[in-house]
């Protein structure tokens, strides 16, 4: 009967994103002074979404089994790239810090998306703001 | 979510281990005139737990830095040999700042990211008020 509205969705799965690519980006930083330390990034966002992203199948041998789908999306770690340093790490901090800015505002403009369709919804409801 | 909750715990251990740095680097300062001192560092390794790569850091075993000592030349000094020489540290104090300006630098950053999550976390839950 309720089906949750297509943007609300897609600004859960927005700030899903934006979440995940923090805690990547985190990670980066931690091992900037790692040895051989690669930097990863997430896919872009507008590539990964609206694919099937689902690309971890959880086995089911039995009709009760999980199916996975409550796992909800997972995202394509790829290489960040940028020049090693002499030590084999390609971590680099500004490139970090833009990248974490880019990340917390696709997570605000996801809650501000989510928050104002909540609002729509309660209007409807006759409740107000 | 989770992945904010794995994004503090890097960031802590990130500033963990930059913290251990800075701390030989200052113990390093300290004894930059010991006779015989070897200056100790350590180095960056990745946590991994039960064969997966956690994305946590942690310093490694501290080593001494097996670079000569050098010799100091000063007759009255109670170590002294017989040419009038002795074994003073290996420290260079222009390495060991800049390498606390680095650690300093990193920490930040590990901190600012640390930050961020915690910020991201409590927008999230700013959207159960009212």
């Amino acid at each position: 009967m309720f089906d949750t509205p297509n943007v609300m969705r897609m600004a859960q799965d927005l700030a899903r994103y934006a979440g995940t690519r923090q805690s990547v980006i985190a990670r980066n930083i931690a091992n900037a002074d790692t040895p051989g330390f690669r930097a990863r990034d997430l896919q872009s966002f507008s590539e990964t979404y609206g694919q099937a992203t689902r690309d971890v199948v959880l086995a089911q041998t039995r009709p009760g089994h999980q199916t996975g789908a409550a796992l909800g999306p997972s995202y394509a770690v790829v290489d960040a790239g940028g020049r090693p340093s002499p030590n084999g790490n390609t971590v680099s901090l500004e490139g970090e810090m833009v990248r974490a800015t880019r990340a917390q505002s696709d997570h605000t403009t996801a809650l501000t998306v989510y928050r104002s369709s909540l609002d729509i919804l309660r209007t409807a409801l006759g409740r107000g703001r | 979510m989770d992945g904010l909750h794995t994004s503090t715990a890097t960031s802590a251990s990130g500033m963990r281990a930059q913290a251990d740095r800075l701390r030989l680097t200052a113990e390093n300062i300290a004894n930059a005139d010991t006779p015989g001192y070897r200056r100790k560092l350590t180095t960056f390794e990745s946590v991994v737990r039960q064969g997966r790569e956690t994305g946590q850091v942690t310093t490694g075993p501290v080593e001494l830095d097996q670079r000569a000592l050098d010799r100091i030349h000063d007759p009255s000094h109670p170590m002294a040999d017989a040419q009038g020489y002795y074994d003073g540290s290996n420290v260079d104090l222009v390495i060991e700042i800049a390498d606390a300006r680095e650690a300093q630098r990193s920490y930040e950053a590990n901190l600012r990211m640390f930050d961020q999550a915690r910020k991201m976390r409590s927008a999230l839950l700013e959207l159960l008020r009212r």
